[in-house]
């Protein structure tokens, strides 16, 4: 099976990249470069630096809840950043990217806080209870 | 003057400098361990290979739906003769793209998460072992890649972003997802004992001195991202699920905006239509089979009118139901004595070029009776920028090939 695996998986990666070569392989490299190194050395290093800012500066009884809430918060931010900035919009068809996504995010941002900082003892409570 | 060209000196790379260089590469001088490479340079005890297996189940399951679903969206736009797409049920691809970009924004958690459980494995030491370790790391930089491209690209084109990307995207999103889903069954197949054994026996692979501690850590990892999939979703499926519209504050397009209620992808203005749309002498020509008809506004208003309510369901996840008025399409191919049953029907739009400018219907949908050139909507005459004078509306399909300013259909035997 993991011969298989291998094998398939192989063959299609071959066939994936000549079909980029019919298309535009230079610019998909690029842009698959880009997006590697831009997380590889970029994003991931400034998640794991929050990661220990949370360490050093979050008192014990906060910390779980403070993490979580910056998982929920960094991933929602990748994902409303093009919105954000809005550089896909279209003067003359206002029907792309209608809403105040800034707005949208702080929204979200502070609703995450709120509803963590609630429950936080029950999930303290229960994070501190190993299951097996 | 004549240069004469000096003899080149070659060195031929010995043998033994060879097997030096194999040396330094394969086990590198210590000295050069520093920063992330050095021993513990990752000390969190939330990383685990347990964890990292359970994310990638998860992951790979998100891959599957969105390779299928995208898959199938591919066949849909460019039909081989063996792939038959049926105009019902009529909602059927609102719900599989829908799905794929619903999908394809769960997986930012997901994949997220996943690199950062096995971030440390990128500076592990020594940096190459052997050619065979060197073809792995290669092989999993290539699923890394191709997996950030898919996700990263498919952000771009719902944000309708397209400058930071060097490429078309639909082609160049279709390819990584080939590259992606390879790389990924290789990456499956080398891994599977260890996620085997890490499934199997939950405590094997913790990182932590103390099993409890890493059980505690997965499932706050787990549970993070399981939330952020959550808020993620809630926050965007809005823009095709109707009842989210309201709480989807990042939801690219709302469903209900736009002239007459619905949402454009691509003003008149935009695709150069202007004039000739509003031209007094515009004229739907039907042709096929030796005949041919030119019919006005007013002719296509004196013909048999139907009412179809038809989603428009768009490549890139957002969908709004319209109530469309207008000519059946079958009624058109009568006119030229076609047969709906066993001939396609090639839609023109009055726009010079582009590469949505014509599409074809097939048989399935052109003898379906709420496939209609539409003249109203919302029972009004249909805006300029939905297609006025008249668009193709059918069940089950793309809002691309739902083609605009219709100023031509040609009927044909099917192929």
């Amino acid at each position: 099976m993991r011969r298989g695996l291998i094998v398939s998986g192989t063959l299609i990666m071959g066939y994936a990249v000549i079909g980029a070569l019919g298309a535009d392989p230079a610019g998909m490299l690029l842009f698959g470069l880009a997006v590697l190194v831009v997380h590889d050395f970029v994003f991931l290093p400034v998640v794991l630096a929050t990661g220990e800012l949370i360490r050093r500066t979050v008192p014990p009884a906060w910390q779980a809840t403070v993490r979580l809430v910056a998982i929920i918060d960094v991933t929602v931010l990748v994902v409303a950043l093009p919105l954000v900035l809005g550089l896909g919009r279209d003067a003359g068809n206002p029907t792309v990217l209608p809403r105040p996504y800034t707005m949208g995010l702080i929204l979200i941002v502070v609703l995450t806080g709120v509803t963590a900082a609630l429950i936080r003892k029950g999930f303290e409570r229960s994070r501190g209870r190993p299951r097996k | 003057m004549v240069h004469h060209p000096r003899p080149r000196v070659t060195q031929p790379i010995s043998r033994k400098n060879l097997s030096r260089l194999r040396t330094w590469l394969f086990s590198p001088p210590e000295r050069l361990r520093a920063g992330p490479l050095r021993a513990g340079a990752f000390p969190s005890p939330l990383r685990s290979v347990r964890l990292t297996s359970l994310l990638g189940v998860a992951l790979g399951a998100a891959f599957a739906v969105c390779m299928v679903t995208g898959v199938l969206s591919h066949l849909i736009q460019h039909p081989p003769g063996w792939f038959v797409w049926p105009a019902r049920p009529a909602g059927l691809y609102r719900f599989t793209q829908g799905l794929h970009v619903a999908t394809g924004l769960a997986t930012v958690p997901l994949l997220g998460a996943k690199l950062w459980s096995v971030y440390p494995r990128l500076f592990t030491w020594p940096p190459l072992r052997g050619a065979g370790h060197a073809a792995e790391r290669l092989s999993i930089a290539v699923l890394v890649a191709a997996s950030l491209f898919q996700v990263v690209s498919g952000l771009l084109n719902i944000a309708h972003w397209y400058a930071p990307m060097p490429f078309f995207f639909t082609t160049g999103h279709y390819w990584a997802a080939w590259l992606a889903v390879g790389a990924l069954l290789t990456h499956v197949g080398v891994k599977l004992p260890v996620v085997r054994e890490a499934l199997r026996h939950p405590a094997a692979g913790n990182t932590d001195r103390h099993p409890a501690a890493g059980d505690v850590g997965r499932r706050q990892v787990l549970t993070g991202v399981a939330a952020a999939a959550g808020v993620i979703t809630v926050a965007t499926v809005g823009q095709t699920f109707r009842p989210f519209a309201a709480v989807s504050v990042l939801g690219p397009r709302r469903p209900g905006d736009g002239p007459q209620g619905l949402p454009v992808n691509r003003t008149a203005a935009a695709a150069g239509v202007r004039d000739t749309a509003t031209s007094p002498g515009y004229r739907l020509v039907v042709t096929g089979f030796g005949h041919t008809v030119a019919l006005s506004t007013d002719d296509l208003a004196s013909m048999p009118q139907h009412t179809a309510v038809l989603p428009i369901a768009c490549v890139e996840g957002w969908s709004a139901v319209g109530t469309w008025s207008g000519v059946r399409l079958r009624d058109l191919a009568a006119l030229v004595g076609a047969d709906p049953t066993r001939c396609e029907a090639v839609v023109e739009s009055l726009q010079a070029g582009g590469r949505y400018r014509t599409s074809v219907v097939a048989s399935s949908h052109l003898a379906a009776g709420d496939t209609l050139i539409a003249t109203g909507l919302g029972g009004e005459p249909l805006a300029l920028d939905h297609g006025y004078p008249a668009r193709l509306i059918a069940p089950n399909r793309p809002g691309v090939m739902q083609t605009k300013w219709v100023s031509r259909i040609t009927l044909r035997s099917t192929r």
